[in-house]
């Protein structure tokens, strides 16, 4: 019998306009917006592996193993293609993650001019579309579900046949939830037809089930305002009633939470200024460093020497004459100084991550404020869920947070294993600079640095031919070859799937009480 | 069979809508009601079909309880209400269909047909959409749902409001069909003429009182427009 109402629901409501309309609005919108991003993530693609490129081409200034400290390793995550269906943070954090043995990554280390969290207009993603559409649409398929059928009188024939109560409204919900649904999913598969024509996006069988994921979270919206609708229209006894009342909730849960939200947490959590705030603590916490460093410095080589702090902060032995007697009596203090301050600095290192972990603490804590705000009126909880299965919410990007720091944990355990913090490896290039003089090489390094095409072995031979094929085994000292692959991080379905639970469930959640609530109501309502 | 035993409705507003109403309609009876608005012509029916409860007394639907076990008596009551207006998107067979199904029926498309074309539907209007149809075809496929339906109790409220003539003469004849088919048919109507002319048997209602009823034979001798009155007059 619920089938037979849902069928009925669903004839009567595709035969309308206002599905006409809605359908071909989703389509179009949802197209359109596919459209843009698509194009926008083909170019973020490039733009992304051009980047890659050139970070991995800065790797080749390295001469020496302390100058993994300026120019750093890093990992890096390729732009999510389900970015077209929340874009969330993806465009405003940086998909390239430095790190070191003398630096950990965190959320600071995010460009500081594309603060994610500072962000507060949405893009038009497909689940700001669906968001602010669909849940019109679904007020409308159900705004006049029961108490349009009251004043046109057919109510009081429904109700003289032998069907449930709860049946009756079970299948309005099914019938009016596949009216709703289907232009979703026909915007939907707009979507993907345009995404898919784009030669640079291809989905993978995870990112299909995340896609799944999506379109369920999507239905389960449009089924939560369909309630919202239906419930409304079980407690009026005017069609044009529920409108208004549909459409009033309408804007305060799309358009007035939001905005209230952002403030009322402004208001509840009020904060210094970050960007000063950030500044000064590094400041204080530059200033403790080279303090330590240099009065560690000073004591370990007895006494003034004729060297600058960036020895010692990551450059190699320079402006000594190699094989001069000066050179010869520092090498062996500086490898005994960097053999004792390097697993210093390692652990220096970490309490900076922890240090700048806690600076951000008051503004993710002010984040997750504002989500659980939009949480408690549930239906804002949709484009957290949507950004959260597309992999490019603020959790997703801790996970790849979390990704650098355990490359950087592979990076020192291979740096200790090796040797390689107690060599003289680590801090001079030696015997080249006797083979061949520093300034022509130097210049010659810098030219082979701007020509970006070329790959590392091309690089290296043409070194070879430069130093004349005999003191290349002694200036290739540094080799990266053995460096632990950082693997690029990908969000996978496993990792997703937590981030949105919470958010999926209350959606799932409202949606039960609603219908109880839409039930409850039609039970105790009478038929004149 | 359809009873009612000291059936009374007082609304919240403290209006009593109708007052220990005791009456049988016997299957194979059709019983016409008569009375002015608000006399509690619609309130039987509303409390027959259980749409709203009784404050007092039972309604009794070929021997079910209508409060106690709604549902079954719902199966053998067919109710056509004064203003049919079904769903004007769908055609007159998809309405049909749907209702049919609603009553637990599964036909085929012939015997929809055949539905419709007893209630004089022209074979046009069963795929067109109900909101091309005028009210007396609205009012023929109504009846066509009753007829699919072919519940042992009939309840139809004013169901000749708005017909032409012929259609109203029309929709007697099938009224009668249905009594002669053993079924026990209650209309509320304020068609006096119609009333003395198909009925067995037929009451006055006034305030929430039955105040009169009589038979077919007892109607040869008196004039029931005259009594009407004389009963509407009456403080």
């Amino acid at each position: 019998m619920i089938a037979a109402v849902a069928y009925k629901e669903f004839l009567a409501g595709v035969l309308t306009y206002r599905f006409a309309m809605a359908f071909g609005a989703c389509a179009v919108l949802m197209g359109l917006s596919a459209y843009a991003l698509v194009d926008e993530y083909a170019l973020r693609v490039e733009a992304h592996e051009v980047q890659v490129v050139q970070e991995r081409a800065e790797l080749d200034n390295i001469k020496v193993y302390a100058q993994l400290l300026e120019y750093q390793p890093f990992t890096h995550r390729p732009p999510s293609p389900l970015a077209i269906f929340g874009e969330g943070l993806e465009d405003r954090l940086g998909n390239v993650l430095h790190f070191s043995h003398g630096s950990v990554p965190t959320l600071l280390s995010a460009p500081q001019d594309s603060n994610p969290l500072m962000h507060a207009f949405p893009v038009f993603d497909l689940a700001t579309i669906s968001a602010l559409l669909l849940s019109l649409v679904a007020l409308f398929f159900a705004y006049d579900s029961v108490s349009g059928e009251r004043q046109a009188g057919t109510l009081s024939l429904l109700f003289s046949n032998p069907v449930p109560r709860a049946h009756l409204l079970l299948g309005k919900w099914l019938g009016g939830l596949a009216c709703t649904g289907l232009p979703v999913v026909a915007g939907f598969a707009v979507a993907l037809l345009v995404a898919l024509s784009e030669p640079a996006l291809h989905f993978t069988g995870d990112e299909w089930l995340r896609i799944a994921l999506i379109l369920a979270a999507t239905l389960l919206y449009a089924s939560l305002f369909y309630l919202l609708g239906l419930w409304l229209s079980v407690r009026v006894d005017r069609p044009a009633t529920g409108l208004v009342v549909a459409i009033s909730i309408w804007a305060v849960l799309t358009v007035v939470v939001p905005t209230a939200s952002a403030y009322l947490v402004g208001e509840l959590m009020p904060m210094e200024g970050e960007r000063e705030a950030r500044e000064v603590r590094k400041q204080v916490r530059q200033e403790e460093l080279n303090k330590r460093r240099f009065s560690e410095v000073v004591d370990l080589l007895q006494g003034p020497l004729p060297i600058g702090p960036r020895l010692f902060s990551g450059g190699y032995l320079e402006g000594i004459a190699i094989g001069s007697g000066l050179y010869r009596e520092l090498v062996p203090k500086v490898q005994a100084f960097y053999a004792e301050y390097e697993p210093h600095r390692i652990r220096e290192a970490e309490k900076i991550g922890r240090l700048d972990d806690q600076i951000l603490a008051d503004r993710v804590a002010q984040v997750r404020l504002d989500r659980t705000i939009r949480r408690l009126l549930v239906a804002t909880a949709f484009p957290g869920a949507v950004s959260a299965l597309a992999g490019t919410d603020l959790a997703s990007y801790h996970g790849f947070i979390e990704h650098a720091r355990r490359c950087r944990g592979d990076l020192v355990a291979w740096l200790r294993q090796g040797g390689i913090l107690s060599s003289p490896r680590y801090f001079t290039p030696d015997d080249v600079e006797r083979a061949v003089g520093r300034q022509e090489l130097r210049a010659y390094v810098d030219e082979l640095r701007s020509r970006v095409d070329l790959s590392w072995a091309e690089r290296r031979a043409m070194i070879h031919d430069f130093l004349g094929g005999t003191a290349l085994r002694e200036w290739d000292t540094v080799d990266l070859s053995r460096l632990p692959a950082f693997a690029p991080y990908r969000a996978t379905l496993s990792e997703v799937v937590p981030h949105a639970a919470v958010d999926l469930s209350l959606l799932a959640l409202a949606n039960v009480l609603l219908l109880m609530l839409a039930v409850h109501g039609f039970l105790r309502r009478e038929v004149v | 069979m359809l009873q009612t035993i000291d059936l009374t409705k007082r609304y919240e507003d403290g209006v009593l809508a109708l007052d220990h109403l005791n009456l049988t309609v016997s299957g194979g009876e059709l019983f016409a009601l008569l009375g002015a608005n608000g006399a509690g012509k619609t309130t039987t029916i509303n409390l027959v079909l259980g749409f709203i409860d009784p404050t007092e007394g039972t309604a009794v639907i070929d021997g079910v309880d209508v409060v106690e076990n709604p549902l079954d008596s719902k199966e053998r009551v067919a109710f056509l209400p004064e203003n049919v207006t079904l769903y004007g998107n769908l055609t007159g067979l998809q309405n049909l269909h749907f209702f049919a199904r609603l009553a637990g029926k599964r036909c085929t498309r012939e015997e929809y047909a055949m539905a419709l074309r007893r209630v004089g539907l022209p074979e046009r209007a069963f795929g067109s959409r109900v909101r091309t149809y005028s009210k007396g075809m609205r009012q023929r496929l109504g009846i066509a749902a009753v007829l699919v339906k072919d519940a042992p109790v009939v309840v139809m409220d004013e169901p000749t409001s708005g017909l032409d003539p012929a259609g109203a003469a029309d929709f007697c004849d099938l009224l009668m069909e249905m009594r002669d088919a053993g079924k026990a048919v209650f209309i509320s109507t304020h068609d006096i003429f119609r009333a003395r002319e198909i009925a067995d048997r037929v009451g006055i209602m006034k305030e929430g009182h039955l105040v009169m009823v009589r038979d077919r034979e007892e109607l040869k001798s008196e004039d029931l427009e005259r009594i009407y009155l004389d009963y509407m007059r009456a403080a």
